[in-house]
């Protein structure tokens, strides 16, 4: 590590800049999307500011971190042991929206179509990047649909070859359940946004939609 | 369509700038002048490879650390430049309008640059990979969806190679082999699709420069994935893991496709004569110019290096022909004897001579 960041340095240049300076950039530069010259320009504009507009930067971080953890049913960032939605006593526990990330379910509940449970893996199995089931939280999936009374289990990852081999996963491990009639395994059909013109969708897009075409 | 090509240290040129017509140009001069050294340089220009060789450094003249190559492209409304600089550390710089430019497939979409080398027949001869990405090209410019069943299908390829040789649990093979089938099939239909279109073109091409010949051509598209359905690409997948899993790598799908060239009933990669494979070369790059345009209104720019000399008077005259259709050529050659006085007087003449001198350029 120290090895790691030591090779960083020299890259940036950064002898220039005295070590807080520097453990500013490289914690900075570790965000996703942040690369060494935005971690560089969001030091100076940090130290360029007053205190009292930087401090309660810091201050939420500590804050978020320290209260809130993950919900332990269904993985949602929560405050308490479990989160709000899987308090709610007026949501279908027999239903189980399966999502990647916790940003997910906020996309789900703006539709306000939606009146179940949720899941949330922590991502979408990629071999390559060394994402397995097992960095997922796959296991503790299957037990709650083992162990709870669920009809229902909604694989809305996302629409990329991750996300759908992770649906064809889950659907593979929970076919003796789908095989004796007791639950469902559905997948949000693929299709073209509303509101849109044929004209402008994209042609992998289209071509799917035209794939899972219904009567009407 | 290019104006003016501008070259420095290349093969045996110190500098050399030249300004070419729309049309067919001829670049003129005898042996030994560096007729082949333009064309290379205007490949070298615009996707900073040499068509004649794998390494640039032996394209740098003797001597010299640096080579350059600048041409200015013509849109009709704005003139752009493209230029690639290759210096002997092995440094390349390609630029727009002086800018650096980072992606080098760029240039491939705007200006597409198809070469004819009579000694480079791997196209027809060598391994199967070179006709895969010829397909890739007619397919890109027909179905506008392809690079992305593409990428998404070697994407899944890798994945499933990965977990090949690291192991995995059934569920997670099967999950990954079972979106590997789905794109799998899809890039076969469309390349079956594609080159089921492209073959008749490929004929008239070929009857265009062999009409003697009274065999037809085609493409034979070789597919080790024919006519499964998904179900069935899924099992043999399954099947062949364990062997696959010892090769380290898959060996069912479109990633090991073909296309032979066949005249009649023969293989021309292993049965054809050298002449042979030279008019399928050129039928191809002929078919694959007016699919361009066709499919995707571009007619790419064609680097033709001593074809007039293969061809009879006839040949010539039908070559020319499809020549004049649209779209810029250039083509090196001996002398102005294989054209007739009505083709030399639409097209554009430039004289290399040797040893140092401005090339002419005559209309």
């Amino acid at each position: 590590m120290a090895a790691a960041r030591g090779a960083a340095a020299v890259r940036h240049g950064s002898k220039l800049f005295s070590p807080p300076i520097q453990r500013l950039i490289d914690e900075l530069s570790k965000l996703p999307g942040v690369g060494p010259k935005t971690a560089q320009r969001l030091t100076f504009h940090l130290l360029r500011l007053p205190p009292e507009e930087v401090l309660p930067l810091a201050r939420a971080l500590e804050e978020a971190k320290e209260r809130i953890g993950f919900c332990r049913k269904c993985f949602n960032l929560t405050e308490e042991e479990e989160c709000e939605l899987c308090r709610d006593p007026r949501r279908d526990p027999s239903l189980i929206c399966v999502v990647e990330e916790p940003s997910d379910i906020i996309s789900v509940e703006r539709t306000h179509e939606y009146r179940g449970r949720y899941h949330v893996l922590g991502g979408a199995l990629s071999p390559i990047d060394g994402v397995g089931p097992d960095r997922l939280r796959m296991e503790e999936l299957f037990r709650r649909v083992r162990e709870e009374e669920v009809r229902e289990v909604i694989v809305a990852t996302n629409p990329t070859m991750s996300g759908e081999a992770t649906a064809l996963y889950i659907a593979e491990e929970l076919r003796p359940e789908v095989e004796a009639g007791k639950l469902r395994v559905t997948r949000p059909a693929a299709g073209l946004p509303m509101g849109g013109d044929l004209e402008y969708a994209d042609e992998v897009t289209l071509s799917r939609a035209l794939a899972g075409r219904r009567d009407v | 369509m290019l104006r003016r090509v501008r070259l420095q240290n290349v093969r045996n040129h110190d500098s050399l700038a030249l300004e070419l017509g729309p049309g067919v140009n001829a670049l003129v001069g005898p042996n030994g002048v560096g007729k082949t050294s333009v064309l290379e340089a205007v490949h070298v220009a615009l996707r900073g490879s040499s068509p004649r060789t794998r390494s640039l450094r032996e394209v740098i003249r003797r001597g010299e650390q640096v080579l350059r190559v600048e041409v200015d492209i013509d849109y009709g409304d704005r003139v752009v430049s493209a230029a690639t600089g290759y210096d002997r550390s092995g440094e390349r710089r390609m630029t727009r309008d002086g800018a650096p430019l980072d992606d080098y497939t760029r240039w491939e979409a705007e200006v597409p640059v198809r070469v004819f080398l009579p000694d480079h027949l791997l196209l027809v001869k060598g391994g199967p990979r070179r006709r895969r990405r010829y397909a890739d090209g007619l397919a890109l410019a027909a179905k506008p969806g392809y690079r992305e069943i593409q990428a998404e299908y070697e994407e899944a390829l890798r994945q499933r190679n990965y977990l090949l040789r690291r192991g995995a649990g059934a569920a997670e093979q099967a999950a990954w082999e079972s979106v590997l089938a789905e794109r799998g099939l899809e890039l076969n239909r469309l390349r079956a699709e594609v080159l089921q279109a492209f073959s008749p073109r490929f004929a008239a091409g070929f009857a265009l420069l062999a009409p003697s010949e009274a065999a037809e051509a085609r493409l034979v598209y070789r597919t080790n994935a024919a006519g499964l359905t998904a179900e069935e690409y899924r099992e043999r997948l399954a099947e062949e893991r364990p062997d696959d899993r010892n090769r380290g790598y898959t060996r069912l799908g479109p990633h090991r496709d073909d296309v032979r060239l066949f005249l009649g009933d023969r293989d021309l990669r292993e049965f054809g004569s050298q002449g042979e494979q030279r008019t399928a070369l050129l039928a191809l790059l002929i078919g694959e110019r007016r699919w361009l345009w066709e499919e995707a209104g571009r007619w790419p720019l064609l680097l033709l290096d001593d074809v007039m000399s293969e061809l009879d008077h006839e040949r010539r005259r039908a070559l020319f022909s499809a020549l004049e259709e649209g779209g810029q050529t250039l083509i090196s050659t001996t002398t102005t004897d294989y054209f007739t006085s009505a083709e030399l007087a639409t097209m554009t003449v430039i004289r290399i001579g040797p040893g140092p001198g401005r090339p002419t350029t005559e209309q």
